[in-house]
């Protein structure tokens, strides 16, 4: 079983403000999904060649130079406009600090 | 009869040798949104004056002579940016987000003339099996409306099954193209992983997510498919030869060889939906295919390595979703950074985006991210080789059921999670695997509600899939 204090913690690393009947909500089904999950404790993971990697379907990496691309002003108008909160052309937030 | 009835083929046709327009054809559609679309909720966006302005220059120019998908009208998932047009996910998060370019997708569309009616309903984020958790309301499914039309993707299923539009897109992490079609009688494409572009698409599960396509036939799945895939340098996914077109010879039915994984056979089938299933393996049997019955034991551990990597990916992707570049803010009232976003995002996301975001985020918590999350990847590594040595036994396609059920009540299932993700346990293993699948109706239903059956094929070899479905279709 999860701890009440172990949910409020995964909601805190997760950014979510979780209330007193969430969190018990949460709680409850979170032991029953990963109840479910715990299948895949009992599959043996052989130390064979290949087998401990994570899947890579086929896919190579692919890499570019980075160079930042040249941002149309009419496309970075159509960015800002959807900011909730700006200053001209400066995307506004809260500071870390005030309180 | 409506021109909303027809299929894009002869609805193409019908436009070549005039004997109606695109603009009539648009306006049929238009007519069974307004008539049904109060009561189906499968648009959350409905696009008439855009749609019908753009039909009307398809018919000037006549472009269909040159594109196949020209003047037809699509529905289009709303998790899918179309320049200039709300785009919502189904959250209250982006209610008012207006999406400031074209998914790659969409240029193509646009490119091949189709038009795009409007943009449908969805589970909040493309999160779910039922498309119940949208903040603009449930979808009703056309064939009862007492009962869901399946998610993510439900508004385009419902939405092309009520004939409110020829075909649509949808985005399939888990089955969320196939698990609607199946519900709604439709036929419903989940491409190769890498074989359509996502840039556009809002981030679910990166390493699962693909756009597909949702119609009436496997043709017309084809058509919209064909526009849609390409190899695009937005999305590095796409950058692989196999990409382009192949045409191989048809292969009959006697000339094939399916398989059939026994794990799909198993307990949670209702028993109209193993009997259909068995009728058709007699079926194909009776027409000379070789049906094999074969083994994948970590099949039957899918849905539990599926349900550890989809939220713990879906955690870090919405985590985006801060406040402060788009969406719901909650500036004015929040003190300091934290606490605005944990105003922002806690009154804005769903209870199903929440537990997704909590599961994921315990997954990938040290102390425990060795034991699920890449654990799970181990072993989705393990299913995918088992596919491999499947598919290596000269086996054409492996089949079954779409969904364990039909489509279930509304209401049924929403408050016992485990009970939704479940209703998946048949159409993730493409995903974890990057398999092409497509789901096809089946000529027996359940009490009125139809049943689909799957096609997985090997790894880009979707022209072949898309080849056997057709042969094999009803």
């Amino acid at each position: 079983m999860i701890k009440k204090e172990e949910i409020q913690h995964i909601a805190d690393l997760a950014k979510l403000k979780l209330n007193e009947k969430e969190a018990k909500k949460y709680q409850k089904e979170l032991a029953q999904i990963l109840d479910y999950v715990s299948q895949l404790q009992k599959i043996s993971l052989e130390e064979k060649e290949g087998d401990n990697k994570i899947l890579t379907n086929k896919i190579d990496n692919r890499f570019r130079e980075d160079i930042p691309l040249k941002v149309q002003a009419e496309l970075r108008k159509k960015f800002l406009k959807g900011v909730p909160q700006k200053k001209e052309e400066l995307i506004k937030t809260r500071s870390p600090l005030e309180q | 009869m409506g021109l909303n009835n027809l299929q894009i083929k002869e609805a193409h046709q019908g436009l070549c040798q005039g004997k109606f327009s695109s603009q009539e054809l648009v306006q049929d559609c238009l007519n069974a949104i307004e008539k049904d679309n109060q009561q189906i909720n499968a648009f959350i966006t409905i696009l008439k004056e855009e749609s019908l302005k753009e039909a009307r220059r398809v018919d000037q120019e006549k472009l269909f002579l040159k594109s196949s998908l020209a003047g037809i009208p699509l529905g289009i998932k709303d998790n899918i940016l179309l320049d200039g047009v709300l785009c919502t996910a189904g959250s209250k998060m982006l209610e008012n987000y207006q999406a400031p370019y074209d998914a790659t997708v969409i240029k193509n569309l646009k490119k091949a003339g189709a038009i795009l009616i409007g943009k449908t309903n969805l589970d909040e984020f493309a999160l779910g099996s039922s498309s119940e958790t949208s903040y603009f309301g449930p979808v009703k499914n056309p064939h009862d409306l007492s009962r869901v039309p399946g998610g993510s993707s439900g508004g385009s299923a419902a939405a092309v099954a009520d004939k409110m539009c020829l075909g649509a897109l949808g985005s399939d992490t888990g089955g969320s193209v196939r698990q609607p079609a199946s519900f709604c009688g439709l036929v419903g494409f989940k491409p190769s992983y890498g074989m359509v572009s996502r840039y556009g698409l809002m981030a679910a599960a990166s390493s699962l997510d693909q756009i597909g396509p949702l119609g009436k036939s496997v043709e017309d799945v084809r058509f919209i498919f064909d526009i849609l895939r390409g190899s695009d340098s937005r999305d590095s996914t796409t950058q692989i030869k196999e990409n382009a077109r192949i045409n191989k010879k048809n292969k009959e039915i006697k000339d094939l060889k399916i398989g059939v994984p026994q794990e799909c056979l198993g307990e949670g089938l209702s028993p109209s939906v193993k009997s259909a299933f068995e009728k058709k393996i007699d079926d194909l049997e009776k027409k000379g295919a070789q049906i094999k019955k074969v083994n994948l034991p970590l099949l039957r551990h899918a849905l539990a390595i599926y349900y550890l990597i989809m939220p713990a990916e879906v955690s870090s992707n919405l985590a985006r979703y801060d406040g402060i570049r788009y969406g719901f803010s909650e500036f004015v009232k929040s003190k300091n950074l934290l606490d605005f976003y944990l105003k922002s995002r806690s009154q804005s996301f769903g209870e199903e985006v929440k537990r997704r975001i909590i599961l994921g985020t315990y997954s990938l918590t040290s102390g425990h991210k060795e034991d699920y999350y890449l654990r799970a990847q181990k072993i989705r590594t393990l299913l995918k080789k088992s596919f491999d040595d499947i598919f290596r036994q000269k086996i054409d396609c492996l089949i079954s059921p779409t969904t364990p059920t039909s489509a279930f009540a509304l209401g049924e299932k929403k408050d016992d999670p485990l009970a939704m993700y479940l209703s998946d346990i048949l159409t993730v293993p493409a995903n974890l695997a990057g398999l092409p699948a497509i789901s096809l109706p089946m000529m027996t239903k359940e009490k009125g509600l139809p049943i689909g059956w799957q096609i997985i094929g090997n790894y880009l070899k979707d022209d072949q899939i898309l080849d056997l479905a057709q042969l094999m279709e009803d």
